[in-house]
């Protein structure tokens, strides 16, 4: 199969960077597969999870929060602002925060906090969800 | 003899001086070699994202979004990065001197600093910063250039500015840095024209889920991402521009200590060759006393 180019960075590292045949990514009203040759395409990507076939045919798995993608006919470029794989996500602390962030939600007054409480929910739930289910053994 | 004691007391007081320069010297120098490497990712980082965003925009020319519409006024806000400390050389002075410049070209302005030096820089020409971040500049991470953007962002979207700057210092190599502007509000492809493109194909861009969508998503991360990367070579640049300052001092610091133990040693052998002659010449003189006897 075609491969393309994919580049995934957040501000901290380059977190991959090489050629690859399927990317699947979660936007936040669904899934979106990108093959070699994709219409040219920015998209907004969730929090959630991504998984991408390298050219050897090995899939990998992701976890990133908010980012966004572009889509060029020969390249694809990714800008998370962290992304992480499923095996170092401590799943012992994604607890832990999960209930932090519960108790902030309950606790927040005004309409920021609430916010804020509700992303590091949504972050926590994400993190906590990759480290359970593998679908996809690397 | 109180000449001698003198320089005694200056050379203690330039080795004391030469330690601490030295011991200054050798920290900055250590964290250097491991902000450089973080640096030198930062501004790969800065110039794909604005590549990538300089390719959305020029293919987004017929979308309006409140991000992408230059406004008539001249109001800015800046945000300029500086240390929370001195004694590294030109680093504060030039990246300061750089920004007040930029920001004396605009009617009204907000100015958000990053780091103490910064802010009494400001405050002392009279303006005073709108905002500051202290404790920042020396280990910058993500979540401070959060917070700095979700300001700097909502400057912007509830119309109280119609351009947001950052100023900091961009690190090239150990030798060579020197302070930048990046106009981070509004997108327009002019203030893209130091970036080039790596591609050139044309068709029609798709958006998902849809072009205000996306601008509204994109700008908030374009804006973590650049601030973040700003930081993390400002710090750079700084640790670089300390680590060359205390060099200097310690090398100094040397000249002046072999200066001064040359000193000493010139005297100590004066006032030993003064004793001597006082010695004999009294000795000659009870000699002389006694041979007269």
């Amino acid at each position: 199969m075609k491969l393309f180019e994919l580049q995934i960075m957040t501000p901290e590292k380059e977190f991959y960077s090489g050629e690859a045949e399927t990317l699947t990514v979660t936007l936040p009203d669904g899934q979106l597969t990108v093959l070699a040759g994709h219409a040219p395409m920015v998209a907004v990507l969730a929090m959630g999870e991504f998984r991408f076939k390298m050219a050897d045919g090995r899939w990998t798995e992701c976890v990133n929060t908010a980012g966004f993608m572009e889509v060029r006919p020969d390249k694809v470029v990714m800008f998370l602002l962290s992304c992480e794989y499923p095996e170092e996500i401590d799943a012992e602390r994604a607890k832990a925060a999960l209930k932090r962030a519960q108790e902030r939600l309950q606790d927040s007054k005004t309409k920021r906090e609430h916010e804020l409480a509700r992303a590091a929910m949504t972050r926590a739930m994400v993190r906590l969800r990759a480290t359970k289910s593998r679908k996809y053994k690397i | 003899m109180s000449e001698i004691h003198e320089i005694k007391h200056r050379l203690s007081a330039v080795r004391q001086t030469r330690q601490i320069t030295n011991a200054m010297y050798m920290i900055s120098s250590t964290r250097m070699k491991k902000e450089a490497m973080r640096a030198e990712y930062a501004r790969r980082y800065i110039y794909q994202i604005r590549a990538t965003v300089k390719d959305i925009i020029e293919k987004s020319s017929y979308i309006s979004h409140p991000y992408l519409q230059k406004k008539s006024g001249n109001r800015a806000a800046f945000l300029v990065i500086a240390g929370d400390k001195g004694l590294c050389g030109s680093y504060n002075s030039a990246v300061l001197k750089y920004a007040a410049e930029l920001i004396k070209l605009h009617d009204t302005r907000y100015v958000e600093t990053v780091g103490r030096i910064a802010t009494e820089y400001f405050a002392r020409r009279g303006m005073m910063p709108d905002a500051e971040n202290l404790r920042v500049a020396q280990n910058p991470r993500l979540h401070n250039a959060r917070e700095i953007a979700e300001n700097l962002l909502r400057l912007y979207t509830s119309g109280k500015t119609d351009e947001v700057y950052i100023v900091f210092t961009r690190f090239i190599d150990v030798t060579q840095s020197y302070p930048y502007c990046i106009r981070l509000l509004p997108l327009s492809l002019d203030a893209y024209e130091d970036v080039k493109l790596d591609t050139s194909y044309t068709a029609d861009m798709l958006y998902e889920p849809s072009p205000r969508e996306v601008f509204n998503n994109l700008v908030p991360q374009l804006a973590v991402g650049i601030v973040f990367a700003a930081l993390v070579q400002s710090t750079a640049s700084e640790h670089c521009a300390r680590m060359n300052a205390m060099q200097n001092a310690t090398r100094n610091a040397d000249e002046m200590i072999e200066k001064l133990s040359h000193q000493y040693n010139t005297q100590r052998q004066i006032s030993i060759t003064n004793e001597i002659i006082e010695i004999t010449s009294g000795s000659m003189g009870i000699e002389k006393y006694k041979n007269k006897k």
